[in-house]
């Protein structure tokens, strides 16, 4: 049902926009692509297919990679924290990839290539994350206290040393920088996109496999171990895991606030804590959002747009005060 | 017999900051041995270093003549498993997949008709069967380490860790507990627990080995283990160690020492434990008290010893002399009030009615029980002389109990203040 509900989002997401297409015509032009070859769905429409094949199919694959990699890490990354209010970013991997964008565009190299700003972006998040792990190393043992702290202190470092870059930018520039923390899918092209996809889909693939796990890691990890897991070593998994999704979805669509936190919530809220079956659904339902919320954006004022990551972040944020609000109803830890 | 457990000069910590050191000891099929020491002994260390969890600096640990080191997860989780003080409630799972959980080193194939059923039959044999669906979050402080309790029987190693597994139980649910350990114990398997209830420990435990400062000070039964030095040295000096009555079991009882700040003397004439709960009482109020005449090891006797009341005493069975009681009599005449508590009365301890007879201000007990106090006729005769006798300056008043005594000794409290 699940997947079925995600195809839908995902036609809609290729009907909706500036220009409305019926879906049958999507679905005619989709068959002959695949079944023909891309010259013959050219011929036998050619407007559809432009506007397919090079605006709404890449930016719909864009939501659906960024949107389950980052509820993926999210999930993965409350599971390791024992603690439902854990998000992927908690290494210091936006602020590292935020540091990363805006050297891109301070230096004016930006514009040379579309790649430029989620090259700089992924390599900002990939050194830090390094950063954090050889501070971790030091430590002998991967302590998650340690790793907050550190991934704290490292953010505030990095978010100083963006806030200097800035300082000295032109005014163009600070914009440009902003409407990349925003984060948003639009102008996303297939070399945005196709290049980390077989990444994405990797590392989500292993992280299935880290269900049991997770849910042996939740009952503490003296107790885990005692049950048979290899602790550290799952440790250092999950870690590189989602600092290597959220890295990745950065890159692809800039930092989009509240999947990683929200989605998994919801899927627990559903299905329970089991990370065998919330891992692979908060995948699926953060592809979903991710979709849902830029088909919002795009609907809600067409023929503007309003980018992806202000729409999660007005529903991710009113539905934290409500979690808020019912927790403390509750009176227990969610 | 080979060990399940052997360790030998098990040092954590650096030179100066020993958390362990030379720790050496094993653990036989079928024991079950308690780790004890006061609090920051060591003991939680000890057992995380047992299992591997934290490093060691020097030393070998082997479990089934292999060594730790050199085993991985899986192939350690099934010869020994481990509970934790760790809070667990991160997420709420329902209590099958908690307990599910501790086949995981078992790798059962997916089978989940097997699971099923060894996750069933611990449930069942800790009475928990009901709680099967419910979420870990719902349940009791006692239900959740229960539950723990079922993860790790369901892991079925042979040698099973547990650090402080009746912390938040009932004396109900530790006993069933314990019991559970005992009994895998007699069947073959063994279990290390850390314990601070010296008296559980010492009514389950094979051997106990105590730790302080991350050293092994003694290891062996608990008669020999539990001793009043041993308390007094690193517990407290206010307890006093004794055998269970009950079970014969050694036993570590505390003991609340009184200020005696009021300025009354109060002497007790008991017997058989008739003086206990009215000292008790009279002690709790700040009263001086002295006892006697008591034989040997009467409940009266042992009670204002450990409570070090002054009192006289003679050998069980030996009848009180004139001696005796005219050893008595001075502490009697410095008293504001005697009282005679209400115990039976025969040829062993007629004196004492003597003793009483001397009292110038006397209380006695005479409860409404419909027991035969008097062990023979002139026993009778002699207590109901005691009314008659008493005649000028001596006062002789009746009471029922305890609390009509504690009145009485409130009104005087006023008076002589």
């Amino acid at each position: 049902m699940l997947v079925v509900a995600c195809l839908l989002l995902f036609l809609l997401n290729l009907a909706i926009g500036a220009v409305s297409l019926p879906i049958m015509t999507i679905i005619n032009s989709l068959v002959d692509l695949v079944m023909v070859g891309p010259d013959f769905a050219q011929e036998n429409d050619p407007r559809t297919y432009a506007i397919l094949m090079h605006i709404r199919l890449p930016r719909a694959f864009a939501a659906l990679l960024a949107g389950s990699a980052l509820a993926v890490s999210g999930a993965a990354m409350q599971g390791l924290f024992r603690n439902p209010m854990a998000s992927p970013d908690i290494m210091g991997i936006s602020a590292g990839a935020a540091l990363g964008a805006v050297l891109g565009i301070a230096l004016g190299v930006a514009h040379w290539h579309p790649m430029i700003v989620p090259a700089f972006s992924i390599m900002g998040s990939l050194v830090t994350a390094t950063i954090v792990f050889l501070l971790v190393g030091r430590a002998g043992t991967v302590n998650l206290l340690f790793i907050i702290l550190a991934g704290l202190a490292l953010s505030s470092l990095l978010g100083g040393a963006t806030s200097a870059v800035l300082l000295f930018s032109q005014e163009y520039e600070v914009a440009q920088f902003i409407f990349w923390t925003m984060g948003g899918l639009e102008g996303r092209m297939w070399q945005h996109v196709l290049w980390p996809a077989p990444w994405i889909i990797l590392l989500i693939v292993i992280a299935m496999f880290q269900g049991n796990a997770l849910n042996l890691i939740s009952q503490g990890e003296e107790n885990a171990h005692g049950i048979g897991l290899n602790v550290r070593g799952t440790k250092v998994v999950i870690l590189m895991l989602t600092a290597g999704l959220t890295s990745l979805a950065i890159s692809i669509s800039g930092p989009i606030g509240f999947i990683g936190l929200m989605v998994p919530h919801l899927v627990r809220m559903i299905t329970g804590p089991d990370h065998r079956s919330l891992l692979p659904l908060s995948a699926c339902v953060g592809a979903m959002f991710v979709l849902f919320c830029d088909l919002i954006g795009r609907w809600l004022i067409a023929p503007h747009e309003i980018k992806v990551g202000i729409i999660t972040s007005i529903v991710g944020g009113s539905y934290f005060i409500y979690l808020v609000i019912r927790t403390y109803r509750q009176g227990r830890w969610l | 017999m080979s060990m399940l457990l052997r360790v030998s000069n098990l040092n954590r910590g650096e030179p100066g900051h020993q958390l362990l050191s030379d720790i050496s000891f094993g653990v036989k099929p079928g024991e079950l041995v308690g780790v004890i020491g006061p609090n920051g002994a060591g003991k939680s260390t000890l057992l995380k270093t047992l299992i591997g969890y934290l490093d060691f600096s020097q030393g070998q640990i082997h479990l089934q003549d292999r060594s730790i080191t050199g085993l991985n997860a899986k192939d350690r989780a099934n010869l020994v498993s481990y509970l934790s003080q760790e809070n667990t409630e991160a997420f709420p799972f329902p209590v099958f997949d908690i307990v599910a959980m501790g086949l995981y080193a078992r790798q059962l194939g997916g089978s989940d008709q097997t699971v099923l059923e060894k996750v069933d039959s611990v449930l069942n044999r800790l009475q928990l069967i009901d709680l099967k669906s419910r979420r870990f979050n719902q349940l009791s402080g006692g239900e959740k380490q229960l539950v723990q309790f079922a993860r790790l029987l369901v892991q079925d190693a042979p040698l099973m860790l547990l650090d402080e597994p009746s912390a938040n139980l009932d004396i109900g649910h530790e006993f069933q507990l314990m019991s559970c350990l005992r009994e895998d114990c007699d069947s073959g398997k063994s279990a290390l627990v850390a314990i601070h209830n010296l008296n559980t420990a010492a009514e389950f435990c094979d051997r106990l080995i105590l730790i302080h400062q991350g050293k092994i000070l003694n290891d062996g039964p608990p008669e020999q283990v539990i001793n009043p030095a041993m308390i007094s040295d690193l517990y407290t000096d206010r307890a006093y160690v004794a055998r269970n009555p009950h079970s014969g079991a050694v036993n570590v009882l505390p003991i609340r020492r009184h200020n005696k700040n009021r300025n009354i003397r109060i002497h007790l004439i008991g017997g058989a434990g008739s003086a206990v709960e009215l000292s008790r009482q009279l002690l709790k109020l700040g009263c001086q008290i002295t006892g006697g005449i008591a034989h040997q090891q009467d409940t009266d006797a042992s009670y204002w010893l450990s409570q070090s009341v002054p009192f006289t005493e003679v050998s069980a069975f030996e009848s009180i002399s004139l001696n005796m009681i005219e050893q008595t009599v001075p502490w009697i005449e410095a008293s504001d009030l005697t009282i005679l508590c209400d115990f039976p009365i025969g040829p062993a301890n007629l004196a004492n009615l003597e003793l009483a007879s001397r009292a110038a201000n006397l209380l006695i007990i005479q409860s409404q029980k419909e027991i035969n106090r008097f062990f023979d006729p002139a026993s009778q005769q002699a207590f109901d002389r005691l009314f008659i006798e008493s005649g000028g300056d001596v006062r002789v008043q009746t009471v029922i109990g305890v609390d009509e005594v504690m009145t009485i000794v409130r009104t005087l409290l006023e008076v002589v203040e």
